[in-house]
């Protein structure tokens, strides 16, 4: 027996040591939750780093399920206009127009595509209504018909009771994807409810897309989970990409100190702008980021040749000591025309010591000596 | 895993970003017993987010910081318990994939560890909790609301039905006739 219980022990060691990716997304996006909580019930505060709160995020929505279908629309490149046209877009009372900028720029310029895809289960149905992909983003707005309910999701506040009521999303299941039978790891979900619109949400990849790859034309399934309704919601929804106009690797680096950065990638489309920035090392500070202050990591803010600025789609807010290195995959707003260079300007915030959280009206400190102009070969 | 009495007499006062911290440092330790339970992924996601949201909720009514470590593990056990008696209710499925890519060069442990997870809920936690954890018998009896005793007994009745299912593959591996396993 003594042998058995020693044995017992061993096991400990054979434990997991970390989390799984897609536990940490999840338990970080559970903490965002948390601390979104805190904001919205706190002094109402301004600026950049709460523009997270925009859009309700509540983690996983749905389980998504993502499949490529084989039989795609041909394979020719269809151009933006042509799309639009093709899909008799209905760019007034889009859903879009209320979420981020990105998405409201995509709507006005009627690069969204209206699938007809719904299903109803039990009296309640769930309908696409638009759906935009381009390589940097997709996001897919529903909405939900057959119930009177204040919130779509599921009011986390309040599970034990929530889940007892028909008819919220129960954004509770894992997400999946999978494509030809095999599941896409890594794409980072996030999806809410959009605010002033009542029976509305928005499924949004923002992360990742890159690396799984996926064709110009799929079929991307998302399956939705109802509470007090047993069969899921399968919608398969026909996406097409907005092709990118222009995508540069200019590999440049700047550097001050002890901090660096490099410009891995910046890709525009009609539609969003992504930029991937890998910066290491500590990130230099001002005189008042000292003493009970500091600064935060490292941010970037993107102009044009002209001087206009893009807006960044979701500005993370880490409420953490600045880690030694950062691999950002940021959204923009897109540009209004292809500009001739773009200029790639640092900024921290000044964060309290204590908690981590930004400090008095979310100044941006600018670094002009490590800005970067980056040229953008559009010819 | 010490937790600040400070960070978490701040976390009761309703302080988030305190509570955050507790929770980023307890959530290792909660993964491994959620995924010793409830044995998938998805299920271990979800128990430890509902864990973790209801503990939120409620932490503002726990009086003694002392009690938290144990606290949050009963707040996760209920979630996982529940979620495994969700599963019964739904469907019955069978999930050895994902176990298949252990490494098994460790014979005498995969099949300890498959005869722990084979163990009936209420034994394997405390042998999860016990020697997983390395939790003593009064927190353990804590968390599971129980008295020591109970704690000790299922310790013990957990300990025999391991060994049963111990020797019975040791002997299998040895050649021997097997005339039936516990299990």
């Amino acid at each position: 027996m003594e042998h058995l219980t020693e044995e017992i022990s061993k096991l400990r060691s054979q434990q997991p040591n970390q989390l799984p990716q897609s536990t940490r997304q999840r338990m970080d996006k559970t903490y965002q939750m948390i601390m979104e909580q805190e904001m919205s019930t706190s002094n109402q505060q301004k600026g950049a780093v709460i523009h997270m709160k925009k859009v309700k995020r509540l983690g996983l929505t749905a389980a998504a399920t993502l499949v490529l279908g084989g039989a795609v629309i041909g394979s020719g490149f269809v151009s933006p206009a042509m799309a639009a046209t093709l899909e008799n877009l209905p760019v007034i009372g889009s859903i879009f127009k209320n979420e981020d900028p990105g998405l409201r720029v995509a709507a006005e310029k009627g690069l969204l595509s209206s699938p007809n895809a719904s299903v109803t289960h039990d009296g309640i149905t769930l309908k696409v209504s638009e759906a935009f992909y381009d390589g940097n983003r997709l996001s897919v707005s529903i909405t939900r018909e057959g119930v009177d309910l204040k919130d779509v999701m599921m009011p986390w506040q309040t599970i034990d009771q929530s889940e007892k009521v028909k008819g919220y999303i129960d954004w509770r299941s894992t997400m999946e994807a999978i494509v030809d039978g095999k599941p896409v790891k890594g794409l980072s979900i996030d999806s809410g409810e959009v605010p002033g619109q009542k029976d509305a949400f928005i499924f949004n990849v923002r992360k990742g897309l890159e690396e799984a790859n996926l064709p110009d034309q799929f079929e991307l399934t998302l399956v939705a989970k109802v509470t007090q309704v047993n069969e899921p919601f399968e919608l398969k929804i026909p996406i097409t990409k907005v092709q990118p106009t222009l995508s540069v690797n200019p590999e440049k680096t700047m550097s001050k100190g002890d901090f660096s950065y490099t410009v891995k990638q910046v890709q525009l489309t009609p539609g969003s702008t992504k930029v991937v920035i890998d910066s290491k090392g500590t990130v230099p500070v001002t005189e008042k980021q000292t003493g009970e202050f500091a600064a935060s990591k490292m941010y970037f803010d993107i102009v044009d040749d002209n001087g206009n600025s893009i807006e960044q789609i979701l500005i993370p807010s880490y409420q953490e000591a600045p880690k030694a290195q950062y691999h950002d995959e940021e959204l923009y707003s897109p540009f209004k025309t292809t500009p001739k260079s773009i200029t790639i300007k640092p900024y921290t915030y000044t964060v309290n010591k204590s908690d981590w959280t930004v400090a008095g009206e979310k100044e941006k400190i600018y670094h002009e000596d490590l800005e970067m102009t980056i040229p953008l070969n559009n010819n | 895993m010490e937790f600040s009495e400070e960070n978490i007499r701040s976390a009761i006062a309703g302080d988030r970003n305190a509570f955050v911290e507790l929770m980023k440092q307890a959530e290792l330790q909660l993964y491994q017993t959620a995924w010793a339970i409830v044995k998938r992924a998805e299920d271990c996601d979800d128990a430890m987010q509902e864990a973790i949201l209801k503990a939120f909720k409620s932490i503002h009514t726990l009086r003694e910081p002392s009690y938290f470590k144990t606290w949050i593990f009963r707040i996760l056990i209920n979630e996982c318990l529940r979620i495994l008696e969700r599963n019964k209710k739904t469907v019955a499925f069978s999930d050895t994939a994902q176990f298949g890519s252990l490494q098994r060069n460790e014979y005498s442990a995969v099949d300890l560890r498959d005869a722990v997870d084979r163990l009936e809920e209420n034994l394997k936690i405390v042998i999860v909790l016990h020697y997983y954890q390395d939790m003593n018998i009064n927190q353990v009896a804590n968390i599971l609301q129980l008295t020591p005793a109970a704690v000790k007994t299922r310790l013990f009745r957990a300990r025999q039905k391991l060994m049963q299912s111990y020797s019975d593959q040791q002997d299998q591996k040895e050649g021997k006739i097997n005339y039936g396993t516990s299990y």
